[in-house]
């Protein structure tokens, strides 16, 4: 019996695999997260922040950094662990300086400006104006609502795997099938949102 | 539909100057298409959120998991716990009966076990995705012998699936045949990937299956989850203790 349970991927090959998004994506972000989260230790005694409070913000920096190495924003100038912790440290200083602020609110706000990136000044307040009226609490209960192929199907496209990809996992016959479905699928769930907003 | 679609595009492809251009105009003369640009980015920011709590509860787990092992690091009472160990198991041999914790029987904890915790197996990533889902509803609905089938017809067209051959040994062992859930997990047990919980579950079947010696080996087995820290070590220590 073989007594060591973490595979030692290097911080490259996690990267490769988060950028690949196939089927292995998953286990690369578990690696990640399993490899430093020694981190959380680090941020109750260096931060003085609760378990739990520490937890989050390891957490989340993870999720930060899947999505930037994802989606090719992390570019390898620094380590990984470098990169890591510096994403950590400054979420362990935002949750000690907004302990009362809504969290999650702080991580919309991050994604929705990178949404809104290639657009300018003032195209961005008009969506920004329209964004902060939409129902979070009625446009998940309505999202709920939908299949479970659709949420999956709009999950995958959220965490920017390519149609192509989402194709592949999911069984689709081609990626052009995967653009036709999900975008039915935020019809669908638009039209449902919709009539609570009039 | 159609506005969807051409913002998707934009989202989707790469954008010249130009085309942003008209994107934005767009968006500036007409009120309906900005609240669609809205809703797009709304919609795809609130999938990514109920993505990242999946992921976050993923992480959560394997926290509770591994925290076990850092406290276990700091306390060298290990030693000590090896003989009260050793001496249960040559008081239970004495008397011809393994007892778990709280005086329970093996097979009695087993059978609470597969009641309270494996009655539901959680949305998994498999090589074949909308199969494994549909197989898992049918093991959470508790058609064993069909989500037993799923399973194998998964491990047939992809012998490397790992995930699929852990829940084919899981469902064998809800259908009581034993033999098989023992295969399944004895040739998963070497597997050295990040969490393994094999060899936890191939105890779990054994002292399920109670035959003479039963007892003893699982013992045995759940000892070495513990000592190799290996996934289930944290049952695997309340039941020995």
């Amino acid at each position: 019996m073989e007594s060591s349970r973490p595979l030692n991927y290097s911080d490259q090959e996690i990267i490769e695999q988060l950028r690949q998004n196939g089927v292995d994506r998953r286990k690369s972000e578990d690696q990640l997260f399993n490899r430093y989260s020694y981190f959380i230790r680090e941020g109750i005694n260096k931060h003085g922040l609760t378990e739990d409070d520490s937890f989050s913000a390891y957490s989340d920096s993870v999720l930060a950094a899947i999505e930037k190495i994802s989606n090719r924003s992390f570019e390898g100038r620094s380590s990984l662990k470098t990169y890591l912790y510096q994403i950590f440290h400054n979420k362990c200083v935002d949750l000690l300086r907004k302990k009362t602020t809504n969290k999650s609110s702080v991580y919309r706000t991050e994604s929705i400006t990178d949404m809104l990136f290639f657009i300018s000044d003032s195209g961005k307040s008009v969506v920004q104006k329209l964004i902060e009226r939409t129902d979070w609490n009625i446009l998940k209960a309505k999202m709920n609502e939908l299949g479970g192929n659709c949420k999956q199907l709009l999950g995958f496209w959220s965490e920017n795997y390519s149609d192509r990809e989402i194709a592949s996992l999911l069984e689709y016959k081609s990626a052009d099938v995967v653009k036709t479905s999900r975008l039915r699928c935020l019809e669908k769930l638009r039209q449902l949102y919709k009539p609570t907003q009039q | 539909m159609d506005s969807l679609e051409y913002i998707d595009s934009f989202y989707q492809g790469s954008r010249s100057t130009e085309e942003t251009g008209i994107f934005e105009k767009n968006m500036k003369d007409d009120s309906g298409f900005a609240e669609q640009v809205a809703f797009y980015i709304s919609a795809r920011q609130l999938a990514k959120e109920e993505s990242d709590e999946e992921s976050r509860n993923r992480f959560r787990e394997i926290y509770l998991n591994n925290k076990s092992k850092l406290t276990q690091q700091h306390k060298p009472v290990r030693k000590l716990w090896f003989y009260a160990a050793a001496a249960a198991v040559v008081a239970a041999i004495v008397f011809g009966m393994f007892r778990f914790n709280n005086n329970e029987s093996g097979q009695a904890l087993a059978t609470r076990y597969l009641t309270d915790s494996l009655q539901n197996l959680g949305v998994r990533m498999s090589g074949e995705v909308n199969k494994m889902q549909a197989t898992l509803n049918l093991y959470n609905e508790k058609k064993y012998t069909e989500a037993l089938q799923g399973f194998e017809e998964i491990v047939n067209s992809n012998p490397a699936d790992f995930q699929a051959r852990i829940d084919a040994g899981l469902t064998s062992l809800q259908l009581n045949q034993y033999d098989k859930s023992i295969k399944y997990f004895s040739a998963l047990q070497s597997d050295a990937r990040f969490s393994n919980p094999a060899l936890f579950y191939h105890a779990l079947t054994l002292m399920k299956r109670n035959q003479t010696g039963d007892q003893e080996a699982a013992r045995k087995m759940l000892e070495e989850v513990v000592d190799q820290k290996l996934e289930g070590a944290q049952i695997a220590r309340k039941w020995l203790h």
